[in-house]
Formats: C-alpha cells, sequence, structure tokens
C-alpha cells in the first residue's frame, strides 16, 4: 500500500474490477487503473458509455470494491545466480504491485475498516447519474434529510440549504416538489445534495446524462464556480463524462478505453500529443469511396484514415491544411460535410485507440479503426501498435 | 446515529402522506375481505367456537381482528417495498454513501415502514373495537402492542426480501408466494383447534400465528395459544424480522 500523500486527494494503484464471473463468461470492467489526483484538482474521467468510467467512481465512492489481487504464481525454483553483475544494469521497471486505495488519508483497499469508510463518507460528496433525491419531496426536505444522514449540525444545514441553493440559482424552488422540476434543476438540487455536507472530495458520474444543450451548459457553469470559488482553495472533483466538452472544463483528462487509462493530461496537453489537424468528412449516400479519393489526392496520407460509423476521420499535418480546403468544393460537389481544425479529444480518443468516442451503438464494439480508402469495409480492424 | 434514523423514518411518514392511493389501497383490501366473507359467511357460519372464551363470537368479530393482521402484513410489504423505489429512484445511493452507520438506516426505514404498518392496522382494529364489540375492549392496548410487533416482523423480513429482489414484481412475487400461505395459517381467517391435526400443527409453528394469537387474546375474542407463547412467539418474531434486514444490509453496503 502506498503511504498516504498529504497532498493528495486519491492515490489508486492496481483497480481491476471483474463482473459475471459466476454466471458466464467474466466481464473486466477495470484493468489495473492507476492514478493520483492532487488536492484541488478538477479530473475529468472520459470515455464511451462501457469503457469502466463509472465502475470507478463507484469504487471511489465506496459503493463497490476492486477485485482482490490474484493469488501468487507457484514457487519455482531460482535461476542460477550469475558469477558477477553485468556492468551498468539497467535499473528495473517498478512492479505494479498490490491494488490499493487511499481516498483523503482513508485507506478504502485493501481491509477498510468501518471507521475509516465512516470517516471517508463523512468528508465526500458524490452524485450519481441520476438524482439521488425522493420525488415526492421538495428539495428543501431533501436537503434537509440529506444533511442529517451526513450529520451536518441542523443550524448549519439551514444555512447551508440556502447558500447552496443561492450558488446553484434553485434558491426560488427549494420548496417545489423534486418530481415536477425539469431534469436540469432536478440535477443541480442533486448537486446540492451533494454539496452540502462540504465535501473535500466531490465525485460525479455523469452529472449531466440526459440533458439538452441548455441545461447542461448551465449546469457546467454552476459546477465551474464550485469547483474554482472566488475565494479559498479549488474543490477536488472526480467526474465521469463521455462529452468532450465537458471534459475541456477541468484540470485534467484520464481517457478510458476498455478499463484502462490509455492517457492522461490536461485538455491542452493531449490535444497536442495529436498535433495537426483534424478532418472528419461524412460523405453522401454511395460518395464513401469518391470522397477517400479526393483525400488522398489532396495528399493524405491513407494510413491516417479511418472510417467509424460512416464517417471518414484522420489526423493530418498542419501543412496539409491549404490542400484539404482546396479539396473542400469536390467533397462538397459528393454530398460531404467536412469539418476541418484542430484536434478534440475526441480525436485524441480516436488517436490513442482506434475507437470513437461516441460511437452510434454503444453496445457494440468500436467501430473499424484506421481502414484504408482502398478497402472501404466495415469489417472489425485491429488498431495498429 | 439516532438522527439519521429519525430524518429517514420522517422521510418515510412524509411519503405516505404525500401518496394517499397507498393508505387506501392497504386498508381496503382487508376491509372488503372481511366484509364479503363476514356477510357471505354469517348464515353458513353464525359463530366461531372459541374454546376459551365464555361465549362464541360472531364471524365478523372474529374476522375483524384477522382483518387488522391482514393490514399489517399488506402495509408492511408496502412500505418495506419502498426500499425497491428507492433505489430505482436513486435515493438509497444518497444514503449509501453517507457516513450514517448501517444500523441508523436500518432502523429509520423500519421506524418508518413499521409506523405506517402499525397505524393503519392500528386504525382497522380500533374500528373493529368501537364498531363491532369485543369481548375485552380493555385489552386492546395489549392488542396494539401485539401488531406492532407483527408489523416489525414483518417489515423487517420485508426490508431484508425488499434488498435482495430488484424489481417490485419480484418482490411482490417473492412475499405473496411466503405471506399469503402464513396469512391464511395464522388463524385470521379462522380459529386453530377447529382444523384439521396437520394443519393444526402447521399453525403452530407459523410465526404470524403468535401476533393473531396475542392480539385476538387480548381483546378476548381467541386464546389459541397460552398467553406466554404468544408473548415469546411474538417478541421472537419481531426480533427475527429486525435482525435479518440488519443483517442483509449491513452485508450488502460492506461487501
Amino acid at each position: 500500500m502506498p503511504a498516504p500523500d498529504p497532498h493528495s486527494a486519491l492515490q489508486a494503484r492496481s483497480l481491476s474490477r471483474t463482473f459475471g464471473a459466476r454466471r458466464g463468461p467474466a466481464r473486466r470492467a477495470l484493468d489495473g487503473v492507476s492514478l493520483c489526483v492532487p488536492a484541488g484538482q478538477w479530473v475529468a474521467l472520459l470515455g464511451p458509455n462501457g469503457s469502466g468510467k463509472s465502475t470507478l467512481l463507484r469504487i471511489l465512492a465506496t459503493l463497490d470494491t476492486p477485485d482482490p489481487p490474484p493469488p501468487p504464481p507457484p514457487a519455482s525454483p531460482p535461476p542460477p545466480l550469475p558469477h558477477a553483475p553485468p556492468p551498468h544494469a539497467p535499473p528495473l521497471p517498478a512492479a505494479p504491485g498490490p491494488p490499493s486505495l487511499v481516498a483523503l488519508g482513508h485507506t478504502l483497499w485493501p481491509a477498510p475498516t468501518a471507521r475509516a469508510l465512516g470517516q471517508l463518507r463523512a468528508r465526500l460528496g458524490v452524485a450519481f447519474q441520476s438524482p439521488a433525491l425522493d420525488p415526492l419531496l421538495s428539495i428543501r426536505e431533501n436537503l434537509r434529510a440529506a444533511a442529517a444522514v451526513h450529520g451536518v449540525p441542523r443550524a448549519r444545514a439551514r444555512q447551508s440549504i440556502e447558500a447552496t441553493a443561492a450558488l446553484l440559482g434553485i434558491l426560488d424552488r427549494l420548496d417545489d416538489r423534486v418530481g415536477t422540476l425539469s431534469g436540469g434543476l432536478a440535477r443541480r438540487a442533486d448537486l446540492a445534495r451533494a454539496l452540502l455536507p462540504g465535501p473535500d472530495l466531490l465525485l460525479l458520474d455523469e452529472p449531466t446524462a440526459g440533458l439538452d444543450l441548455a441545461a447542461r451548459a448551465q449546469f457546467m457553469d454552476a459546477l465551474a464556480a464550485i469547483a474554482r470559488p472566488p475565494s479559498g482553495p479549488a474543490r477536488t472533483i472526480v467526474m465521469t463524462t463521455h462529452d468532450m466538452d465537458e471534459a475541456h472544463r477541468a484540470d485534467r483528462v484520464l481517457l478510458i478505453h476498455r478499463g484502462r487509462v490509455v492517457a492522461d493530461g490536461s485538455p491542452d496537453q493531449l490535444r497536442a500529443q495529436v498535433g495537426g489537424l483534424a478532418l472528419s468528412v461524412r460523405p453522401g449516400p454511395g460518395q464513401a469511396d469518391r470522397a477517400a479519393e479526393i483525400l488522398v489526392a489532396a495528399g493524405l496520407d491513407p494510413g491516417t484514415l479511418a472510417r467509424h460509423d460512416g464517417t471518414l476521420r484522420a489526423t493530418a499535418p498542419a501543412g496539409l491544411a491549404h490542400a484539404l480546403a482546396r479539396a473542400t468544393p469536390a467533397l462538397l460537389a459528393a454530398g460531404a460535410t467536412v469539418h476541418l481544425g484542430p484536434p478534440t479529444l475526441a480525436d485524441v480518443y480516436l488517436a490513442r485507440t482506434g475507437a470513437d468516442l461516441h460511437p452510434a451503438d454503444t453496445n457494440a464494439d468500436p467501430q473499424p479503426a484506421h481502414a484504408a480508402p482502398a478497402r472501404p469495409t466495415d469489417a472489425p480492424r485491429e488498431r495498429p501498435a | 446515529m439516532t438522527r439519521p434514523a429519525l430524518a429517514l423514518a420522517h422521510r418515510e411518514l412524509v411519503r405516505v402522506t404525500r401518496q394517499p392511493a397507498r393508505v387506501v389501497a392497504s386498508i381496503a383490501t382487508p376491509v372488503l375481505v372481511w366484509a364479503v366473507l363476514a356477510s357471505g359467511l354469517a348464515r353458513a357460519i353464525p359463530a366461531v367456537p372459541a374454546q376459551d372464551t365464555p361465549a362464541p363470537v360472531s364471524l365478523a368479530v372474529y374476522l375483524s381482528i384477522g382483518t387488522a393482521v391482514m393490514t399489517a402484513v399488506f402495509s408492511s410489504i408496502f412500505a418495506a417495498m419502498s426500499l425497491i423505489e428507492d433505489r430505482q429512484e436513486g435515493f438509497l445511493q444518497g444514503v449509501l454513501v453517507s457516513p450514517a452507520p448501517t444500523a441508523s438506516i436500518v432502523a429509520g426505514k423500519l421506524l418508518g415502514a413499521g409506523l405506517i404498518a402499525w397505524a393503519q392496522s392500528a386504525a382497522v382494529l380500533l374500528a373493529a373495537v368501537l364498531m363491532l364489540g369485543v369481548p375485552t375492549p380493555l385489552g386492546l392496548p395489549v392488542a396494539l402492542l401485539g401488531l406492532a410487533l407483527l408489523c416489525a416482523g414483518i417489515t423487517g423480513l420485508g426490508l431484508a426480501a425488499a434488498w435482495a429482489v430488484n424489481s417490485t414484481s419480484g418482490f411482490h412475487g417473492v412475499m405473496n408466494a411466503l405471506l399469503m400461505p402464513m396469512l391464511l395459517l395464522s388463524g385470521a381467517m379462522f380459529p386453530l383447534r377447529g382444523a384439521a391435526p396437520w394443519m393444526t400443527a402447521a399453525m403452530q409453528l407459523n410465526p404470524l400465528t403468535w401476533p393473531s394469537a396475542l392480539i385476538r387474546g387480548a381483546l378476548g375474542v381467541s386464546a389459541d395459544l397460552p398467553h406466554w407463547a404468544a408473548w415469546a412467539g411474538s417478541g421472537a418474531f419481531a426480533a427475527l424480522g429486525v435482525c435479518l434486514a440488519a443483517a442483509v444490509i449491513a452485508r450488502g453496503r460492506n461487501r
């Protein structure tokens, strides 16, 4: 177990979670995830549905536990000792080590105690994919109940309810029943519930899922105000999302793919890793091959061109901007919709995983990656190493 | 530990006041069953032979006690089912990630759901005592205590089942399969002593029989079981239900 770092809100190492082993083929939702979140950082876990980010959040929220470490391999006879150590032997890579999780200085894994769980939960605020509010109760009644179960003193609770509601713009709706609220208002009320105890760590699981664009923007503005208050320290937030615009608001983004962290950095750092230009072309019906030919004729490397859900995507050197711009009229003539610009986090995700951040069928496996224009096939292909 | 429990119990009470249909359904069904059976069988069974009472009581009076027991059972199940709704609506997750001890969460749900079931069944029992008359009306406080033990046991059982079952339809299936035979064999519909020997034995082993016998005995309607046995059995049933709910929920939360 790593020694607790007083400056870290979260320290996780080698977390895995497997489901369904008893009832059929096991599905590994998390596969050796490690992360360290300093206090005051806003972290977004970005990935499509089923990538494992909500499973990770449930573990952080104490609602689930990671898999125990696998049993050690059977002992084998030790290798014969060399006569002399090789000169200038490189240092061995650090062993990944057994799974461990420390949150706010409390050990969550392995062997959490009831006392540690209770102390940690007192400092956690969690908002789930659907609001954890009683629709038959008003916002105020829900917040009072939440304050009571979190042990917030009554006098402080009264002040906090008003202050948090004012911050989130729901002060005038406090006495409305939750069941009568719009989705956006209910989300903000739920965020108020999570904030009420004054948590040191805020965990948000797809907090804007199901909201329209306006409500989503309002919610994210409110969250940004909470994350970086005008006075006082920044708040530590871990948020899952599959929306790259939301992830852009965070200080740091972890791209999650099939239960693994495949990229980690600030949004700008991640985009800079891809560099150049991101090209997205949605051809007209039956015009995919023609559109690919036009792009290749404009100088695009065919190896960078991938086809996802009927859209051609590629990253290109910045020097190709003019050539691609000149090719645009021909693409438009072929009935295509063209987008050319700096890479987004979705492009980073595509470049790192070969999978689309927003697959059309979220239950299906990622669509083919890096299909050459000469082979417009929908058959899955492995991403090149 | 007390404040979270009281807050959760208070929430249950507020919820029920905002769901009048739920209250009506919990009371109307047993009362309807009572009205049909009492009037339909009145000529065939004019009086119930209760051996330990000075005089037999009418079927309507006998069944009215059973109706209160049935109300307690139905109301407890309805109230316990709110745990599934809490899970589906998301409220439960918010409670589970709170620092409230598991014991206080269980106590809050038990207190709230049990109080609702007790109040509804007590209203039915009170109406029966006042409108139909019972041989020993002064035994009403003891009968209400018996109802409380019954509600605690059934609510605990219901909460344990609700924790384990994911859907309300599945919960209804489990509870009906378990509780309907228990209710029919509890002496709520007919007295133990007129039944076939094998059925009498089954009824004596049925946990619902004990609080039913306690309530009937307190009101002088019948005393199918010795007084001490009814008390001991009722207390044990209540304790079993409460402990089962606490164990199942604690195990689920800390897994």
